[in-house]
């Protein structure tokens, strides 16, 4: 036992003496090289839900077609007493070129919403034309017909506005709903919440990193191409999108997002691989005595949170159906993955949490679809969805073999208007 | 206390630190500045430290590429946790422990994935020299070829023999952080130290190769 000790103190003094020597790499330059590198992508994964978060409640501001303060009775009548001075003097003062109204008024409306446009709000543009010849209840009280039918111009929700002479149909039918003159899409709100449902059909990108294609099998590339295919898979989440422009929207939210590859192993394992000790390198195969046979089928699911940063436009619209165009990028966060793959070295059976996964991963999504109006407020759309992983999902370290899903789907969404 | 003028490292402090003499016994004020992520502390506490680490990520790993990479995935992890360092002990002593556990986790990884031999099958002489009588016979071999005996070791007996005998885990610790009983450290242990003897006998003095 003491020599034991003997042995293990002089073996402590040699190493010690090596370990306090003056070899070995003590080069700062490359040590600070990577510890920036790392500060750096550390600070982006903290500071991007942030920014993220923050962009979302605390927009700048962004000039808009219309405000949103719902305004009293009195300013109506202030801003929009017809102005006493000839039209031409009040076009030149404005300089509100006449384009930006819709086509589909007539001259007269034309010239008569320039006039009596108030000069410190933009004007909106009227998807309708407006009635010009008949008195117009605002708020419940009768007003003139000029200013009704200028007030009309205006977002539905910043007063109660019908024509006197509907009053009778609208004591007949209290619930009927008021005149609406704007198509049910032209929101004056500006925050949307979204539920989504979506199936989605699964690819993925698959390659063997030349520089370290001695790892693996050299059957393990062609027998896993054939053996895996994509699956589909159900998705669902939550979005919040808020108006930063007429036609443009910020979103975010949190979404449950699946990979699935249908695997069906079929195939005879006639050889062995030799592996260098050192460095795990392949460096033969060893035929087996007796060739074993594999034949399962089974799903690979590969499950993840996601966290979207998105733009949205929407560009066109009827009264009831919206496009839209959206596109952005999200981070991922790996929470599992079931099933069973190959060991790319040995080609056997392995339960899928044999490989270390990247517990994040960053995304690039678009989707292009239409939302069909049900009211004012609820809209269900249909958006074919892309969603492309911009990186591997396997952890790079060692690892040779390369895994890029990308998915499409059709997503199923019920919107929800927040006033 | 925590008052401002805590946060500022005198002249005294650094040369203190910069003494050749100084152990790590790091001073509190130098521990706030490296907590702080001031890269001065984080350079001081790398250039006095990354030749000791190196070896004691190649002691595990037996391979001068990867032990580099470890050591600098260590780095980042001693800066990274430096705030949760409570002073018990010396902060060598502390890096040495996230330097091992990188190696460990690393090791466990190679393991999961076939690289390792297994321990099982290697092949130790059955006759077990003298310890003395070999001390006797290899005191004037070089710390290099020494070394050189360790890293040829396989890996379980290696990991095993550098924890124990050069780290100072016990045996309690060993098994917790390699998923084996004592009892099998133990007798780990001791086929490495008579692989290792074996070897060492082999080796001529002044044999670098």
């Amino acid at each position: 036992m003491k020599d034991e000790k003997d042995f293990d103190k002089w073996l402590r003094s040699k190493i010690n003496d090596l370990e306090s020597g003056s070899e070995g790499p003590s080069d700062w330059s490359s040590m600070e090289k990577k510890l920036v590198t790392h500060e750096r992508a550390r600070f982006i994964r903290m500071v991007w839900p942030l920014a993220m978060l923050i962009l979302v409640m605390f927009r700048p501001e962004v000039p808009t077609a219309f405000t949103p303060r719902k305004p009293l009775l009195q300013n109506y009548q202030e801003w929009f007493s017809p102005n006493p001075e000839p039209l031409y003097v009040m076009r030149k003062r404005e300089e509100t070129p006449e384009e930006t109204l819709k086509e589909d008024l007539r001259p007269d409306e034309i010239q008569y919403a320039l006039l009596i446009q108030p000069r410190h709000i933009n004007f909106p543009t009227p998807r309708r034309s407006i009635a010009m010849n008949q008195p117009y209840r605002v708020d419940g009280e009768v007003v003139t017909n000029e200013v009704g039918a200028a007030l009309r111009l205006f977002p539905k929700g910043m007063a109660n506005i019908y024509p006197v002479d509907r009053e009778s149909e609208k004591e007949k039918s209290p619930e009927a709903k008021p005149d609406v003159i704007r198509p049910l899409w032209d929101e004056d709100t500006r925050w949307v919440i979204s539920l989504n449902v979506y199936p989605s059909y699964s690819f993925r990108e698959f390659m063997v990193d030349g520089t370290k294609s001695q790892k693996v099998h050299k059957d393990y590339a062609g027998l896993l191409e054939s053996s895996e295919k994509g699956g589909v898979a159900f998705n669902a989440g939550v979005d919040v999108q808020y108006r930063i422009g007429k036609d443009l929207y910020l979103g975010s939210g949190l979404q449950f997002i699946q990979t699935k590859i249908n695997a069906a192993y079929d195939y005879t394992l006639n050889e062995v691989p030799k592996f260098d000790p050192k460095n795990g390198d392949i460096i033969g195969y060893t035929p087996l005595p007796d060739p074993v046979h594999f034949d399962r089928d089974n799903q690979n699911a590969y499950h993840y949170l996601h966290v979207p940063l998105t733009l949205s436009y929407k560009p066109w619209a009827t009264k009831r159906l919206q496009l839209t165009l959206e596109g952005g990028a999200g981070l991922l966060f790996f929470t599992g993955a079931t099933g069973t793959t190959l060991n790319y070295q040995t080609l056997t059976p392995v339960d899928i949490s044999f490989y270390e996964y990247n517990k994040q991963l960053t995304t690039i999504n678009a989707r292009i679809g239409a939302s069909y109006f049900l009211t004012r407020s609820i809209s269900v759309g249909l958006h074919p969805t892309l969603l492309y992983f911009t990186e591997s999902i396997y952890k790079k370290d060692d690892m040779p073999v390369y895994m890029t899903p990308f998915s499409m789907g059709l997503n199923f969404n019920v919107q929800v208007r927040l006033n | 206390m925590d008052s401002g003028n805590d946060r500022i490292i005198t002249l005294g402090q650094w040369m203190q630190f910069l003494s050749p003499t100084a152990a790590l016994e790091a001073p509190i004020d130098w521990i706030t500045a490296l907590k702080r992520g001031d890269r001065r502390a984080q350079r001081l506490l790398y250039e006095r430290t990354a030749e000791r680490m190196y070896y004691v990520c190649l002691r595990y790993v037996a391979d001068e590429d990867i032990a580099r990479d470890l050591m600098h995935d260590g780095y980042i992890k001693v800066f990274t946790k430096i705030r949760t360092f409570r002073g018990d002990a010396a902060v060598e002593t502390w890096v040495t422990r996230i330097m091992v556990n990188n190696a460990l986790s690393f090791l466990r990884q190679q393991k999961r994935r076939g690289f390792t031999a297994d321990i099982d099958n290697v092949q130790i002489s059955s006759s077990d020299p003298d310890p003395s009588q070999v001390l006797d016979e290899v005191r004037d071999l070089s710390a290099r070829e020494v070394l050189d005996a360790i890293l040829e070791l396989p890996d379980g007996y290696r990991t095993v023999l550098s924890m124990y005998v050069l780290d100072g885990f016990t045996h309690k610790e060993i098994g917790e952080e390699l998923g084996i009983s004592e009892g099998t450290s133990k007798s780990q242990l001791s086929k490495a130290r008579r692989m290792l003897r074996d070897r060492l006998i082999k080796k001529e003095p002044g044999d670098e190769g």
